[in-house]
């Protein structure tokens, strides 16, 4: 089924509003991760304002579905999300990076709506495989959704978890790859090839599948039709890092960003302009 | 507190018991009184004495494969949704091999166990790569880990009810090798607390694990009507009682700590620490003098790198 124009739209929307939280945060914080976050953007907007099960007011709740994000350096637009969702209030987003502040460089439990603790990579996909097994363990009908890089699958244990998610043939997990291309030294087939991702997850036993990470409609419908599927699915996403930031876009340079005012104000620009298109 | 079985000095008349026997019992009865809880375990079932587990609560058993991170991130997950997992392997490979995973799944205090067997030169016959001398430096650095290091069967069964418990990250080390069960089944245990199983006013000597009934043997060797010697089982590494230990290195203003780890990062160093803030007294360490093991039964091994009986009857001796 195609989603609306009205729907897609009022999602599309709002990802461009949390990038723009994010380049007031990262300004405010003086540095950050701005590629990765970027190329996820619409994907966490999918999961958080459509697709997830969520209850902002209790984080704990136990029907909730659980989203992990693997690769915790992208944690602004976690964060954004989290936020705009009601986890917690705005104005938090001003104090990221800072002493004493609720949002750490790094997500870590404790964080209302934060479901793992993260920074080094390889460990979230275990981590949920550990929450899908427990869940399984119970029969509960809850979801666990892992964000991943593309980046971290050089970790052996991001493939010690792919084995292990076949082994249980956990229907409640789904991973997202954010396949962007970059990390922070470079370009990823040049650091370390990683191929195929979708040929791999499939030779691991896994239902794996190609998308446009950036299109709404094929996003929403791949969360659809994986809900149907009774096996652990990896949802390749083939996205574009520091999308929409034309001066960003697919340079591994902007995975780390130290802010420049110049560079603020014209990333604004160019996202503000986006927005306009809406009203 | 009388903590000693009444024949403990008659090491030939005692039952010979390996603590890893002990975890397999209690385990089962743990997960009896608790449906949370959760064992995995790393391709080494047999070594952690889990056939009963296994057979009990087969859905409750996770066998990860020889993955070890993985483990350890899986049970990070899963105490995240609200179970109980003890992590099991050979100390060599945990923490050995995912010291970075129970890293992160300490940093907000999370419920998990790390069990592990084969510590110190237990693993003997094969060799310096699966024994384990560092284990303790690993896991004491890491903050909120609290370490045990139970000394006989009798206390590794009333020990594994305590951690199941006991809220956050915990590390018990278990022995491979079979020693003699010379603590009262039901001697009271406290987490964080040492036991005085011997009273002296010379010399107090603090043993851990598979030390303590070696030190026996050699402070009865040596202080053979008594009194002179008080030993103190630290069944608990981590936190230290520091004020147990102040009050008996106050009475006999000498210390000697025995451990089987290397004297870089190992209990001694810590207790040296807080007796050096707070009671400054001669101190010295009997433990693994910064040398990997080698291959050889682990009697020989304690032998020629000086932490058997006869090292350290040799150490108290010169001290008092």
């Amino acid at each position: 089924m195609d989603y609306s124009k009205v729907e897609l739209d009022a999602l599309r929307k709002l990802s461009y509003e949390l990038k723009i939280d994010v380049i007031k945060m990262l300004d405010k914080a003086d540095s950050g991760h701005i590629g990765g976050a970027f190329s996820i953007a619409d994907i966490v907007t999918c999961l958080y304002f459509k697709v997830a099960n969520l209850d902002p007011q209790n984080p704990d709740w136990d029907e909730r579905d659980y989203i992990m994000l693997s690769n915790g350096h992208v944690c602004p637009i976690l964060y954004a999300a989290l936020a705009r969702k009601g986890f917690f209030p705005k104005e938090e987003l001003n104090n990221l990076r800072k002493i004493d502040s609720l949002l750490q460089g790094h997500p870590k439990l404790g964080i209302p709506g934060v479901e793992n603790t993260s920074g080094l990579l390889g460990q979230g996909l275990s981590q949920g495989v550990g929450i899908a097994l427990g869940l399984t363990m119970d029969s509960k009908p809850n979801k666990v959704y892992v964000i991943t890089s593309d980046g971290e699958h050089q970790e052996g244990q991001t493939w010690e978890a792919i084995m292990s998610a076949n082994k249980w043939s956990l229907n409640n997990l789904v991973v997202i790859v954010d396949r962007n291309h970059v990390q922070i030294d470079g370009n990823t087939e040049d650091i370390m090839p990683l191929g195929n991702l979708k040929e791999k997850y499939e030779s691991f036993g896994w239902i794996a599948l190609d998308i446009n990470g950036h299109d709404y409609n094929e996003i929403l419908q791949t969360f659809d039709f994986v809900k149907k599927i009774d096996q652990p699915v990896a949802i390749i996403a083939h996205t574009i890092a520091g999308e929409d930031i034309s001066f960003m876009e697919r340079l591994y340079k902007y995975h780390d960003w130290k802010d420049d005012p110049v560079e603020v104000e014209k990333a604004l620009k160019e996202l503000q302009a986006e927005l306009d298109k809406f009203n | 507190m009388d903590y000693l079985l009444e024949k403990y000095k008659n090491e030939s008349e005692l039952e010979k018991m390996a603590t890893r026997e002990a975890f397999g019992v209690a385990i089962v009865s743990v997960a009896n009184e608790n449906d949370d809880v959760v064992v995995l375990n790393a391709d080494l079932p047999g070594s952690l004495k889990l056939n009963d587990f296994m057979e009990v609560f087969p859905e409750r058993y996770l066998q990860i494969g020889v993955a070890e991170q993985n483990m350890a991130s899986i049970a990070i997950g899963l105490s995240h949704y609200g179970k109980i997992p003890f992590i099991t392997s050979f100390a060599a490979f945990s923490p050995g091999l995912n010291i970075a995973q129970i890293r992160i799944g300490s940093i907000k205090n999370q419920n998990f166990k790390v069990v592990s067997s084969h510590y110190g030169f237990h693993v003997g016959p094969d060799g310096a790569s699966a024994q384990m001398e560092s284990d303790i430096a690993m896991m004491k650095a890491i903050p909120n880990m609290v370490i045990v290091n139970p000394a006989d069967y009798n206390q590794t069964k009333t020990m594994t009810h305590l951690i199941s418990r006991a809220k956050g990250p915990i590390y018990m080390k278990l022995t491979r090798e079979k020693f003699p069960v010379f603590l009262k089944e039901d001697a009271h245990t406290e987490i964080g607390k040492v036991q005085k199983l011997l009273s002296g006013d010379k010399l107090t000597v603090i043993a851990t694990g598979s030390m303590v009934y070696e030190t026996l043997q050699a402070v009865l060797e040596v202080d053979k009507d008594g009194g002179k010697v008080e030993l103190l089982n630290l069944h608990t590494i981590k936190p230290l009682d520091k004020e147990g230990i102040l009050e008996s290195v106050r009475k006999t203003g000498k210390l000697l700590i025995v451990e089987e780890h290397n004297i870089w990062g190992g209990a001694g160093e810590s207790i040296s620490r807080i007796v050096a803030e707070n009671h400054p007294v001669f101190t010295k360490i009997v433990g693994i003098y910064d040398t990997f093991g080698e291959s050889g039964s682990h009697r020989k091994l304690w032998e020629k790198y000086e932490i058997d009986r006869v090292a350290i009857a040799s150490q108290i001796r010169e001290i008092i």
